[in-house]
């Protein structure tokens, strides 16, 4: 039988052991982890090589366009280099910023390469109202089911290559409205809202009247946005160009190489929307506040667009 | 009653009370800490720190902190648990994108020990937007009913027009003086 003094030191010495062992794990998951990150050279030259064969492809088969069935093949490229921007996103955390800046203009040329091939073979659609735009059926489903929150909320989702378009009496049915999952698209609401919701958007153009209350975006990737409302609470988004009306100071946070210029959307009643959303008075487009940025000097991850590179939008 | 209790009856403490509105970011916090105080709710920015605002409700002070609801600091609100006597948790109804990790948030926080036994008042925020979910969708979809160590309620409301703020911390304040 061992004496208390025994006891203590012998269950001293077994918790001293799970402990130096629960070191000894930590520190070798350590250096796992360091021996995995510990050759940037090589990951930088794979990346530039990687890469560059990446655009090669998609440069060779712009080439190759033919008339037939342009704009499907079109749409294919797009999606090449739409993938070709994921493995940049991905690889940014070993790269250079003079290299992801590089990588990004590449991105966009090709893209713009496509485009002009595309409509050099067959001109453009212009905008249209889509049919597929809400989807009500969903919603009626899942209105039995009071445990699923995975209800619809009215707005466009999950879409690609598409052309939409909604007018002031069509909104204000919706007084919120979300954009969602979308994938090179171009989305114009024209009128009034009171809260928007804008959820995994690449590469597209966002066009959109007055919110009264707050416009909340997140993971936006490659797109333009106009938007004019109270609040503007950007997250996760990364080389994006932002044209807004804000009324308070908009807030950014966990964001790369997003730019802001003045709200830069006319259309007929836009005017009067604005009023009528209270949205007036001083535009403070320019007083971005970072919530990942904790110096004096300004945030490195935006910047004001600037103004000989603004796109003003006209809508008829 | 001995000389220690009947000190502690009269003490300043009892007419007081910490009361702390958490949510995720957009929940309309401020919004709802402004309407109370009866204060302009239309320059209302995103909250970078906290606001702090001392309300007079059946005489009794309210010292209510409402601390910014961003991911990045949201770690910084366990530095305000401490003494809190009523927690008020709001929820955008009407983002149903996030409706998960604010019950995620919730959750975290009725499990924190320094917050054990708090009076939790839950504002479904945002009724006046017509995708709101109603209260009781949200109460059954984030199960409060399991809520079993602490009073607590749910109040549909809006901080814009007002409605279900006034009564939601009236419950609340004869919840914290019992």
């Amino acid at each position: 039988m061992e004496t208390e003094g025994e006891a203590a030191r012998r269950r001293f010495e077994e918790r001293h052991l799970i402990n130096m062992e629960e070191l000894n794990r930590i520190k070798s998951e350590y250096e796992k982890k360091r021996e995995a990150e510990s050759a940037p050279e090589e990951n930088v030259n794979l990346f530039d090589t990687t890469f560059a064969e990446k655009i090669k492809k998609i440069k060779d088969s712009i080439v190759l366009l033919t008339t037939e069935n342009v704009n499907t093949q079109a749409e294919e490229l797009k999606k090449q280099v739409a993938e070709c921007s994921d493995y940049l996103n991905q690889s940014v955390h070993f790269l250079n910023s003079y290299t992801i800046l590089q990588g990004q203009l590449k991105m966009n040329s090709l893209l713009e390469e496509i485009s002009s091939a595309q409509s050099a073979l067959a001109p453009r659609k212009k905008f249209a109202f889509s049919k597929r735009t809400v989807k009500k059926e969903a919603q009626a489903e899942n209105h039995v089911q009071n445990k699923e929150i995975t209800i619809q909320l009215e707005g466009i989702q999950d879409q690609v290559n598409g052309d939409f378009r909604k007018e002031d009496s069509e909104l204000s049915q919706y007084n919120c409205f979300q954009l969602k999952n979308l994938t090179n698209c171009r989305v114009l609401l024209l009128g009034r809202l009171k809260a928007v919701h804008m959820l995994n958007l690449k590469a597209c153009e966002i066009y959109i009247g007055p919110v009264a209350g707050a416009a909340h975006i997140t993971e936006c990737v490659d797109c333009k946005i106009y938007v004019a409302a109270h609040q503007i609470r950007i997250h996760q988004s990364l080389n994006t160009d932002f044209y807004i009306f804000v009324a308070t100071n908009p807030i950014v946070e966990s964001v790369k190489n997003v730019r802001f210029a003045p709200y830069g959307l006319v259309y007929s009643d836009i005017a009067n929307h604005m009023n009528l959303s209270g949205l007036a008075g001083v535009n403070k487009w320019d007083q971005v506040q970072d919530f990942k940025w904790l110096k004096q000097e300004k945030s490195p991850n935006w910047d004001v667009l600037p103004e000989d590179i603004r796109i003003q939008k006209k809508i008829e | 009653m001995g000389l220690l209790s009947l000190l502690r009856s009269l003490k300043r403490d009892e007419r007081e009370a910490r009361i702390l509105v958490l949510g995720l970011d957009n929940a309309g916090k401020t919004t709802i800490l402004k309407a109370l105080s009866e204060e302009d709710i239309t320059q209302i920015m995103p909250t970078q720190g906290f606001n702090i605002k001392s309300l007079v409700k059946e005489g009794f002070k309210l010292n209510v902190w409402d601390i910014g609801g961003q991911s990045t600091i949201r770690p910084y609100w366990r530095n305000y648990f401490e003494h809190t006597n009523g927690l008020v948790f709001v929820i955008d109804s009407a983002d149903r994108n996030r409706l998960v990790e604010s019950n995620q948030e919730l959750q975290q926080l009725l499990e924190d020990d320094k917050l054990a036994g708090v009076p939790t008042l839950i504002f479904a925020n945002k009724q006046d937007l017509l995708q709101a979910l109603p209260a009781d969708e949200i109460s059954d979809t984030m199960n409060l009913h399991l809520i079993r160590d602490r009073p607590w309620c749910i109040m549909a409301s809006s901080a814009k027009t007002g409605e279900g703020l006034q009564e939601g911390m009236e419950w609340l304040v004869q919840t914290i003086q019992k």
